[in-house]
Parts: C-alpha cells; sequence; structure tokens
C-alpha cells in the first residue's frame, strides 16, 4: 500500500498538479452525464440554462445542428426546429443561484429613509437603536446587521475626510478614500480597503481661488505637485472588524470586489493579491498557474477549505484540479458546502460534477 | 496610438459603436462558460465578441498570424503563440480581457489595413473610415468588394440578442469623426 501511495505521489509530482478528471485526494466527485450531443452538434451558450441549484440539475440546453435548433429538456431532446419559436424556447431565468459572480455584496442603507433623517441644516443622523447616530455631512455607506442589532458607516466631513463609524462607539479616521463597504451575510463582520490619495489635499476645497494671480496659481499648483512627488506612490491599507489595520498595499489591487465576503465562507473574508489568496488577512496559497478572480472562490464556513476556478481549471484546496467548468456553483446540504459544475468532455457528454468543498 | 503613427480619433470611431454596445451588455452575459470553451475546444465551438471594442478571439488571432507573419520581427513574437492549443487559446482570452491589448490589436488591425488599403483613399478620410469600418465589423480578411458591399448593410444592432432596430454601423462611425 505505502508503494502505491508513493507511486501514485511521484505521478503527481511527474505530472504536475494535473490530475485528471475524477481524482481527488479526498474522494471522487460525483459524476453524470446530463446529455449525449451528436457529432458536430454545438451548444448555444446564451439560449441554455444550467441550473445547479439543489433542484434544478436538469438543463435546458439549446443545440444547434446542421442549422437545425434543438431543445434538451427533461432529459428529453426535442427538435429539429427551424427556428426557436417553434421549439417552444423559453429564456433562462436568472435566479440568485446563476449570478456569475460568488462575492456577497450586501446592499449599502443610505438610500432607505428609515435608517436615515435629515436635519434642517442638511446633516444626516444614523437612525439607531431609537437614537439618532452624527450629525454627518455625508454618509457614504452605511450597513446593518441581521436584526439590525449591530450598524457599520463609512462617513465624510465637511473637508472630504473619511470615517468609520460603528454602534459600538467605534470612529476611526481613514487617511484616504475607501472603496465599497463589505459586509458579511450576517452583517457581523466587515472589511475595506483604504486608498491614500496623496495628490489630494481637502484643504483645497475651502480655498478661494478667485483672488489668485496666475503667477500664485501656479506657484500653488508646483507646491502640490512637489508635495505629491514627495509622499511617494500612493499606498493602500486593509482595515476589518476581525484584525489589525494591514498594509501597505498597492492601491491598484483593490476594488469592489476585493477585499470581499462570499455567498460561502460566513465571516471569513478574502483577497486576492498577485494571484495570492489571502483569508482573513493571511496568505493562504499562492497559485502559480491560475488567475485568481475573487468572484471565483469559494470558501467553507470555517475558512479553513477553498477552491478556485478559472477558464480552465478548477482547484481545491486539496490540491485536486478539474479541468475546463463551464458553470459552476454552490449548494449548502446538512452544513457542507457542495460544489457543483458542468463540463463538456470529448466535445460530446455535457457531465455535472459535486464534490463537497 | 500616436506612437505607433496613427490617427487616435480615427482609430476610436472604427469602434464607438462597439463601445456603446458593450456599455449595454458588459454586466448581463456571463461569459465564464463561453470562454471555457473557447480554450478547451478553439474558435469552431465558441467565438464571442468580448471587451469594450467587443473583439472576436478569432479576429485577435487573425491579427495576430498577420502580425508575426509580417517583416515587424516584433517583440510580440516572444510574447505570442499563435498555434492553435488550449495554452495558447488562454493567453489570448486574458489577453483579450485586457484593456491595453484591445488597444495593441486595434492598432494591429489599422496597420493591417493601411498595408493592404491606406494609398487607395487619397484625401478621403470618411471613405477611408467607412471601409475600415466596415472591414472591422464584418472581417477584414474578406474581398474588397465583400467590405464595399457590407458598407451598405444594415445590420448592427445594441439590444442584448438580435433587436428589432438595425443600424449601418459605418454611419455611427461616420457620426463620430467630426466632419464626415
Amino acid at each position: 500500500m505505502k508503494h502505491l501511495a508513493f507511486l501514485l505521489l511521484m505521478l503527481t509530482g511527474i505530472f504536475g498538479t494535473a490530475l485528471p478528471q475524477n481524482s481527488s485526494s479526498t474522494g471522487s466527485p460525483v459524476r453524470k452525464v446530463l446529455a449525449t450531443l451528436q457529432p458536430e452538434e454545438g451548444i448555444l451558450y446564451d439560449e441554455s440554462c444550467f441550473p445547479l441549484g439543489i433542484s434544478g440539475d436538469q438543463l435546458y440546453m439549446v443545440t444547434m445542428l446542421d442549422g437545425k435548433y434543438y431543445i434538451y429538456e427533461n432529459g428529453q431532446r426535442k427538435g429539429p426546429f427551424d427556428n426557436l419559436e417553434k421549439g417552444g424556447y423559453k429564456p433562462c431565468e436568472k435566479g440568485s443561484e446563476d449570478q456569475s459572480c460568488h462575492v456577497f455584496n450586501a446592499e449599502s442603507q443610505t438610500g432607505n429613509q428609515d435608517n436615515i433623517s435629515m436635519s434642517d441644516d442638511g446633516q444626516y443622523f444614523i437612525k439607531f437603536g431609537g437614537k439618532g447616530f452624527g450629525p454627518f455631512p455625508y454618509i457614504k455607506a452605511l450597513h446593518f446587521s441581521e436584526g439590525k442589532t449591530k450598524f457599520t458607516a463609512i462617513t465624510m466631513n465637511a473637508e472630504m475626510k473619511s470615517y468609520l463609524i460603528t454602534s459600538d462607539g467605534q470612529q476611526i479616521a481613514l487617511e484616504g478614500d475607501t472603496e465599497s463597504l463589505q459586509m458579511s451575510p450576517s452583517g457581523n463582520t466587515w472589511v475595506f480597503a483604504v486608498k491614500e490619495n496623496p495628490g489630494m489635499d481637502p484643504a483645497i476645497l475651502k480655498m478661494d481661488f478667485s483672488n489668485m494671480t496666475p503667477d500664485d496659481m501656479l506657484k500653488f499648483a508646483k507646491e502640490q505637485e512637489e508635495k505629491a512627488q514627495k509622499a511617494g506612490p500612493p499606498k493602500a491599507w486593509i482595515y476589518s472588524s476581525n484584525g489589525p489595520k494591514l498594509g501597505p498595499f498597492d492601491p491598484g489591487t483593490f476594488s469592489s470586489n476585493n477585499p470581499a465576503f462570499l455567498k460561502t465562507g460566513g465571516e471569513n473574508w478574502i483577497m486576492a493579491i498577485d494571484n495570492s489568496l489571502y483569508v482573513n488577512g493571511k496568505q493562504v496559497k499562492k497559485y502559480e498557474d491560475l488567475d485568481l478572480n475573487t468572484c471565483d472562490i469559494w470558501l467553507s464556513n470555517d475558512g479553513k477549505r477553498f477552491a478556485a476556478a478559472s477558464y480552465d481549471k478548477i482547484i481545491f484546496s486539496d490540491g485536486s484540479v478539474y479541468s475546463y467548468p463551464i458553470k459552476t456553483n454552490t449548494i449548502e446540504d446538512a452544513g457542507k458546502i457542495i460544489i457543483k459544475w458542468i463540463s463538456l468532455e470529448n466535445e460530446k457528454d455535457v457531465v455535472l460534477y459535486s464534490r463537497p468543498l | 496610438m500616436k506612437a505607433n503613427g496613427l490617427n487616435p480619433d480615427f482609430a476610436k470611431a472604427i469602434v464607438f459603436p462597439e463601445v456603446i454596445r458593450y456599455s449595454s451588455i458588459r454586466d448581463k452575459l456571463e461569459l465564464q462558460g463561453l470562454f471555457t470553451l473557447y480554450v478547451q475546444y478553439g474558435e469552431r465551438y465558441s467565438d464571442f465578441s468580448v471587451g469594450h471594442f467587443q473583439m472576436k478571439p478569432s479576429f485577435a488571432w487573425q491579427l495576430e498570424r498577420d502580425v508575426l507573419n509580417s517583416d515587424c520581427r516584433c517583440r510580440f513574437s516572444d510574447v505570442i503563440d499563435t498555434t492553435d492549443t488550449p495554452a495558447a487559446r488562454l493567453a489570448r482570452v486574458k489577453r483579450l480581457n485586457s484593456t491595453v491589448w484591445q488597444v495593441q490589436y486595434l492598432i494591429w488591425f489599422v496597420q493591417a489595413m493601411d498595408q493592404r488599403y491606406g494609398s487607395g483613399f487619397g484625401n478621403d478620410l470618411c471613405d477611408k473610415l467607412r471601409f475600415y469600418a466596415a472591414a472591422y465589423n464584418c472581417g477584414y480578411h474578406k474581398t474588397e468588394e465583400a467590405i464595399r458591399e457590407a458598407m451598405k448593410r444594415n445590420t448592427f444592432h445594441t439590444a442584448l440578442f438580435s433587436g428589432h432596430t438595425f443600424y449601418n454601423y459605418c454611419d455611427i462611425t461616420a457620426y463620430y469623426l467630426n466632419g464626415c
């Protein structure tokens, strides 16, 4: 047995991580052929639905062969049809399970009058627990936890300086522009990036340029330029509710989906930097041959197991690699995260795979 | 563009209709599966428009081969693999996802057209623009006659899939460039 294990290790080493379909170091995925195409029959991807929900494994697929349409539904192939209307074509209903990005984006409550009030002089207050928190000239983002037991907000003062405000009394001045405030699905944990903006002096906003001569303005512009040059390249920092301030990082790294919480992953947040995956600020994996995108990452509730997908493969944290996932999604079953994906194998078999994260 | 001796306004006009269309569909289509099918099996199975300039992988591949087959002996020969393999297709998809590379493909397109037809237009910039735009839209490797024919057709729409109203691609490009 030991020899066999060694042989497998050797083979894995020789062939890298590109294990064949159905291979897994922790157990094979469940494999089910959903449909088999005819030679030269092609999938019309935009017209096809690949629902991967817990009750929706029956695909609805439209194909074309020799200029005629075919519709696969409920395990049957109907056609040929000259056009899709004749075949009773039904456009896909795009439910939440069909969204292409698996990042969790909580909606900010800044537009909800139930949560924000305005004073006569135009100042904003956050309504929480029967009290008003404020005043704030501007509230950039506001999120509540489940049951509205806590809130977290990004506010700005008249000098455009940002602050983190929480219902438990935190008020942290932020040195730069905040990317979108990200909340966990429960609303209990938050994370966001702050990008320094050394070229922007808040004092400029209060200056009266109308009294300046052209020479004064030129001098002022030069001073600002020198100031920006002295400050060096801008930096970015990560703030989170469950760890220290992290950084500095290259500001170009961060976007509205990075850092992020995931639809799976509970209170754990992720970020992707230079193809490295970070969970709660700690690097857990550096990918050499996969372009990491936070939209295509899945994380277990305890934050320990993960998977990432790109155009040519899906890689699990146990090292298993599976080829060419056309569509991926997750379901939760008895507390386990199950990843499902569809592949087209041998140019003919539409195959559904599923395995626990 | 300027560094390559090209008129940026002229090049922008060529892709202007695609930029309009991209704005309306960019968040609605899930391209992951199409990318995967292209990388796995190639353009015979999946050839789709991608990015701000709505370029197809087949268009990019044709340009790459033309550039590397030309006399430029350019720096890109070390970067671009024009074989029809999954690795080469994956690299192409990554390039098409980059705005910088889309601009590079646009530069190559204008240069390829200049090489073939540039001297035939004299000072008639508007006719040249309409011709280049039609070639961009219908395929620059088609014959001059086929491209001229395409200039007359109203086949461009801005709907997610095929719409009810069709426009002339060249008219939109001419509208964008002042004076045409």
